[in-house]
């Protein structure tokens, strides 16, 4: 092997991915879902806490645990598990390492070689908030043990682990709306490092009535104070706040060498990752553009990519009237102005709602405008709708690109100020 | 395979290898006491800190002892308004950089650029503590009689983010979130994101405070010692819950010699692996454990004949201390039984998010000034527990290299390895 092809052998790649997404559980549901511009808002569950304003949100629909999971195994699990596990199975199905039906991967995946890697903002809230009902309101009787190892976020990684003996490397980390594109940044370190040769990302949290309700009242939640329309508008005028979302959204990197050495397919490829922080309130997003400037541009420098390399953006715009100013005028300096330079950008929170899973998410979408040379509208504003920051907006329908392009960019910029911004190219 | 780590030959040259990594800075906030001195005291003379506890009612628990932080005066350091927002862990974490930062940067050399520097922490139930006094008026008074904000440090992340706002950091912000062996973990990410020139310079370690809902989970799972954890023991009971923080500064070798800072010590690489095998308990062989210490090892470029020391998980509970040690023959063979093994966390308890920073911490200092740190409370060993323990009292000691290990809930393994620094 000359040195040429030994340094290509540890780029690392994409070879499968799905999801148990609000469009539905699988990689296909999800795909057509943000392509014919549909998004999932559901009415929220149970009774509105007195006062709250939000009423809706982006929650996992048409998932049935039991396809997935045992019966007995399912009490253990609270939903980010349940997710989680039923995600990984059909990503690792996706990428060829576990046969439809089977209970475990193929023998050819060295299962102590493999890592696992999640990026979660909340799990293991639902859990704590029932313990604490219970040990708060009726002391050490009301506390309920079997609740208490779900309390953790590690949970559902850990889950995924047991359930698959996958026993290479394990990490959650946690860095709010960050948070799963901290994990998919991670693994592909950790896979140029040599510290595994495959692993499992992924991004997942579920609903909460008390996260929502927390949330409602610090005001950050469409609709607000506004008295406006309940409504996720990425980069519209019209944005008066964010949405909440859930979901497990799942990808499998792995070392080109290893993919090389299955005959495995190759969906895209992981060129760049840049990281910055941002000096601002905790849930809050900063008011200056200058930390994604330098996030997206040290991305791009990973991956040897000029900023006109860039055929489209996945933004992180949530709808939150700061954020998206701020992403956008960003993008204005990276790349000239909506009607120059500026590449297509779409936003998918406008579809799925807000959650630490969404780094994940981004990153099957962006999969997705590479195989397809098309991107997936924006919903929830209007390409003329005046007044907003001047991007390159998609919206109403998808967009045929002029050429195929060769890398997307993805952001993902928290509250609190922590930000990756990565370049994934084609296979 | 070997992508340029530090290896034996380099350790101790003191060449300019722009990959090797050291520590520059530490910071403690512990039930030994509020600074990195008096934690170094009381390792060296075995004192257990592990006390009744006083910062929320145990009556009804059946055990009443922790590792609490010993006069913790938030008022010392942040004004009324900054204590009304920030969680106790927040303020542990804040004090414990503090020292961290001041110490690394006292050398007079040019300063890094703030923008590279990141902050990589471990974080455990975070600001719980304080959200379950909100949660609980939420509860019994409704959603309208307590102000939301006081539960704004409820998540692990938000110490991270408060230390980059209040020092301008603008580099590479994590949190990771393993439970028992998040900060190990937090430490090695750091590790690498120091080595791959991501970050000039690197926060991390963890910061982690006692909860109600941990320490009744703990008890409801039987796994807590109603005295101080003896690990190790032949009685040993259980486990100890502790809190604190401890935070180290991690950067190049290079820059460090040319600030003229303190070097305490080198991180020279880590290992993870996940047991796959039981939510709650570890595997009885120590499978996993196993495989966090020997794939450490390698990863860092040396051999376990040239490991010196070992800083244990040691909880405490029956069944991780028989399969910490089974890991241990596992992982060393022959050596197992003859290399110096105690645990930290029979003298702060069980810090769980910020376990794994202590550990490593004291593992440095013991590096540093040549110690064997001590298991305190170890009175009989258990003979299942063949292993070369320190009981009671530090000893002086020729330390080279040593590792830290730190196993959690859900079968997150992590394992340090970490070097003395020899003087040019």
């Amino acid at each position: 092997m000359n040195s040429e092809t030994a340094r290509d052998a540890r780029d690392v790649v994409v070879t499968g991915m799905s999801a148990i997404s609000p469009m539905g559980p699988g990689r296909e549901p999800l795909i057509r879902g943000l392509w014919s511009g549909e998004n999932a808002w559901g009415a929220v569950p149970g009774e509105p806490v007195a006062g709250q304003r939000a009423s809706l949100a982006a929650l996992v629909r048409h998932f049935e645990p039991r396809e997935f999971i045992p019966v007995m195994k399912l009490r253990r699990m609270d939903n980010c598990s349940r997710f989680s596990v039923a995600a990984a199975q059909l990503a690792l199905e996706d990428a060829g390492l576990l046969r439809p039906g089977d209970k475990a991967p193929e023998p050819t995946m060295d299962l102590a070689s493999c890592g696992i890697f999640f990026g979660t903002g909340t799990a293991g809230s639902t859990a704590v908030a029932e313990y604490l009902q219970g040990l708060l309101v009726e002391g050490i009787d009301g506390q309920f043990p079997m609740l208490f190892p779900n309390t953790v976020p590690n949970a559902p990684a850990g889950q995924v682990a047991i359930h698959f003996g996958i026993r290479g490397p394990n990490a959650t980390v946690s860095q709010r709306e960050s948070s799963g594109m901290h994990a998919l940044a991670l693994a592909a370190e950790s896979i140029r490092l040599g510290r595994c040769e495959c692993a499992l990302v992924e991004g997942v949290d579920e609903y909460s009535t008390e996260l929502l309700a927390f949330y409602d009242r610090m005001g950050f939640l469409s609709p607000g104070r506004s008295g406006g329309e309940e409504s996720c508008r990425p980069f519209s005028a019209r944005r008066n706040g964010w949405m909440v979302g859930e979901g497990a959204y799942a990808l499998v990197l792995e070392s080109a060498g290893h993919a090389r050495g299955r005959g495995a397919g190759v969906l895209g490829r992981i060129l760049g990752t840049g990281w910055s922080g941002s000096t601002c309130s905790t849930y809050r997003w900063p008011e200056e553009s200058g930390a994604y400037v330098r996030c997206m541009r040290m991305a791009l420098a990973g991956s040897g990519l000029e900023a006109a390399a860039v055929g489209a953006v996945m933004a992180a715009a949530n709808g939150n009237q700061v954020l998206d100013l701020m992403e956008a005028q960003a993008l204005g300096e990276l790349f000239g102005p909506a009607d120059g330079g500026m590449p297509p950008v779409t936003a998918v929170k406008s579809h799925l709602g807000e959650s630490g899973a969404c780094g994940v998410a981004q990153a099957m979408t962006a999969l997705g405008v590479l195989d397809s040379g098309t991107l997936p509208p924006t919903t929830g504003g209007e390409a003329n709708d005046a007044g907003g920051p001047s991007i390159n907006l998609v919206t109403g329908q998808a967009l045929r690109l002029p050429s195929a392009p060769q890398a997307v960019l993805m952001n993902s910029f928290a509250s609190g100020g922590s930000n990756v911004s990565m370049v994934i190219g084609r296979a | 395979m070997n992508h340029g780590m530090s290896s034996t030959e380099k350790r101790g040259t003191g060449d300019r290898d722009p990959l090797r990594v050291v520590v520059t800075g530490l910071g403690a906030v512990s039930a030994l006491g509020l600074d990195v001195p008096s934690l170094h005291q009381g390792i060296l003379d075995g004192r257990c800190g592990i006390r009744p506890v006083t910062l929320f009612d145990t009556t009804e628990f059946r055990t009443h002892t922790g590792g609490e932080l010993l006069d913790f005066d938030a008022g010392v350091h942040f004004t009324r308004r900054e204590q009304r927002r920030l969680s106790r862990a927040d303020m542990a974490g804040l004090v414990a950089a503090g020292q961290a930062l001041t110490g690394a940067l006292s050398g007079g050399g040019p300063l890094p650029d703030p923008r590279r520097v990141g902050v990589i922490l471990g974080g455990g139930v975070g600001g719980l503590f304080d959200s379950e006094a909100y949660y609980r008026k939420v509860l019994n008074q409704g959603w309208k009689s307590v102000h939301a904000t006081r539960a704004l440090g409820h998540f692990p992340c938000a110490t991270a983010d408060r230390i980059a706002q209040r020092h301008g950091f603008g580099g590479r912000r994590n949190t990771v979130v393993t439970a028992c062996s998040s900060s190990t973990l937090a430490i090695g990410q750091a590790f690498d994101a120091v080595r791959s020139g991501a970050v000039e310079l690197a926060v991390t370690g963890g910061s982690d405070t006692l909860s109600r809902l941990t320490y009744s989970g703990f008890n409801a799972l039987r796994s807590v010692d109603p005295d101080a954890c003896r690990p190790f023991d032949a009685e040993r009971k259980g486990l100890s819950l502790g809190e604190g923080a401890a935070i180290l500064i991690l950067e190049p070798l290079r820059s460090a010699l040319e600030r003229g800072a303190r070097i305490h010590g080198e991180v020279l690489g880590y290992g993870m692996s996940s047991d796959a095998h039981h939510m709650t308990a570890p595997h009885p062989e120590g499978q996993g454990a196993a495989l966090a210490m020997t794939r450490a090892i390698h990863l860092s470029g040396v051999t376990p004949d040239r490991v010196d020391y070992i800083n244990a998980h040691g909880t405490g509970t029956p069944h991780n201390d028989l399969a910490e040690t089974r890991a241990i023959h596992s992982a060393f063979g022959e050596r197992g039984s003859s290399i110096p093994v105690s645990s930290t966390k029979s003298m702060l308890g069980h810090c769980l998010g910020s376990a794994g920073a202590m550990e490593a911490l004291v593992t440095i200092l013991a590096l540093r000034d040549q110690f064997l740190p001590p298991t305190a409370n170890l009175e009989t060993p258990d003979p299942e527990c063949a292993l070369a323990h320190i009981p009671l009292k530090s000893r002086p000691a020729d330390l080279d290299v040593a590792i830290s290990n730190s196993f959690a809930f859900g079968g997150n393994n992590g394992c340090l390895v970490l070097g003395r620094y020899h003087e040019l």
